[in-house]
């Protein structure tokens, strides 16, 4: 495909022609514009914040200099609060984590037990279905009586927590606990309803990811922090 | 240079007159107008646009030095201000372009020569497509330079001032420019130019 000439591609160019907007248009022209002007500046005023509280002005009178000793002096003062709080021969996480450990005991294996029996439990319920499986394979009874003794424990648990870490744990045994009841109260003769409440409340109060958060969290607990810095 | 009657309009509009605004609006509404219509090919974008000049006049006239040149400036503002409308509303058009035609616009074609002449019409027609097309085609910068030499037949000298690029920018970009516009319009042949010319 061969290329018009430059004059020709001009000449084809400068055919061009643009609509007239017409009498009307040109009439109203500097009403619509006045009428916008007077909008936009309703705008700016609106939005207009007051010029001597601006603290910018304030900033440009201070030389560049001053800002790098200011972040000089900043960085000095950080690097002495942190070298107080991490203490002298302290030269390890591993040891503060281990300080920190020792304020707050958590009974961790205690806890993960409870959570990992508890989920077994779950597990089974939330993986049943009633329309496809025989009600009688869930073998119910066991797990009313596993779940009485899990509320049970619970109690006793909740009563070893304290402090922030111990509340976080405290409030998802108590969301257990009334999971746990529900089926330690289920109606042997309704089975596939009463199953499908508790799986709706499992699922309402995400129940199973909290346990699983809760374990990652145990486990790392309890690994110790060797690593040295 | 701008000519005595500019001059004077620059002084009053520079001492803040009221009636100089309107008299600066009445005497460049239409230049502003036609380019930016050539800029977004679209009358309402082209309105929003001019109105959108004069507002920057208005509010930035102070910042105009008075030795200057009145059009360069009004055009200056004009091509920036169809980059920024570009910007804030991205349009997409067949051709990739960020201009287009809106349907409620006003016809492209007034019926002048080829009102009698149903063929002569659709063909006209045809090639206001066919232009606004290859105009789509190219990048804002090189429409912009394109549209300031061929349509408002300004010299390379006043198309670098006003867009604030070095003269052999310029000619690079209109070289460009005309480059796709000639691929663009290579199997086209259109109407002799007695037929209709170019207002």
């Amino acid at each position: 495909m061969s290329k018009l000439k430059k004059e020709e591609a001009i000449r084809i160019m400068k055919m061009r022609r643009r609509p007239d907007p017409g009498k009307e248009f040109w009439d109203g022209y500097w009403d619509r514009l006045e009428a916008r002007m007077e909008k936009d500046a309703g705008v700016e005023a609106a939005a207009a914040v007051p010029a001597p509280a601006s603290p910018r002005r304030v900033f440009n009178l201070v030389p560049r200099w001053a800002y790098a000793a200011a972040a000089g002096v900043m960085i000095l003062v950080a690097g002495i609060q942190i070298g107080r709080w991490i203490g002298p021969g302290e030269t390890s996480f591993a040891l503060s984590g281990a300080r920190a450990a020792n304020r707050n005991p958590l009974p961790v294996g205690q806890i993960a037990d409870y959570f990992n029996r508890s989920k077994v439990i779950l597990l089974s319920l939330a993986n049943f279905d009633p329309r496809s499986e025989d009600p009688y394979a869930l073998n119910l009874a066991l797990q009313k009586q596993v779940s009485r003794e899990l509320v049970d424990r619970g109690r006793e648990l909740e009563a070893l927590l304290s402090g922030a870490r111990g509340k976080r744990y405290k409030n998802l045994i108590a969301d257990l606990k009334t999971i746990l009841v529900q089926i330690a109260n289920l109606d042997p003769e309704e089975n596939a309803q009463a199953v499908e409440i508790v799986r709706e409340g499992l699922a309402a109060k995400e129940i199973l990811f909290k346990i699983s958060i809760a374990l990652i969290s145990l486990r790392s607990a309890e690994e110790p922090t060797d690593v040295a810095l | 240079m701008n000519t005595p009657d500019e001059q004077d309009l620059i002084e009053r509009l520079a001492a803040g007159d009221r009636s100089a605004f309107r008299e600066f609006v009445e005497r460049y509404k239409k230049m502003i107008y036609k380019l930016a219509y050539d800029m977004t090919q679209s009358h309402h974008d082209a309105e929003d646009v001019s109105q959108e000049v004069f507002a920057k006049v208005y509010r930035s006239f102070h910042t105009f030095r008075k030795d200057a040149r009145l059009g360069s400036w009004l055009y200056r503002i004009t091509v920036n201000t169809c980059r920024d409308f570009h910007r804030r509303a991205p349009r997409e058009t067949a051709a990739g372009s960020s201009v287009s035609l809106s349907s409620e616009d006003p016809p492209a074609i007034e019926a002048t020569a080829w009102e009698d002449d149903p063929e002569k019409a659709g063909a006209g027609v045809f090639l206001q497509a066919r232009i606004d097309r290859a105009l789509a085609l190219v990048s804002e910068r090189e429409r912009a330079v394109f549209i300031l030499r061929h349509y408002e037949e300004l010299d390379l000298k006043s198309i670098a001032e006003i867009l604030q690029i070095s003269v052999g920018s310029a000619k690079i970009y209109l070289f460009r420019g005309l480059r796709k516009i000639r691929k663009e319009l290579a199997d086209f042949r259109g109407p002799a130019p007695t037929e209709v010319s170019y207002e």
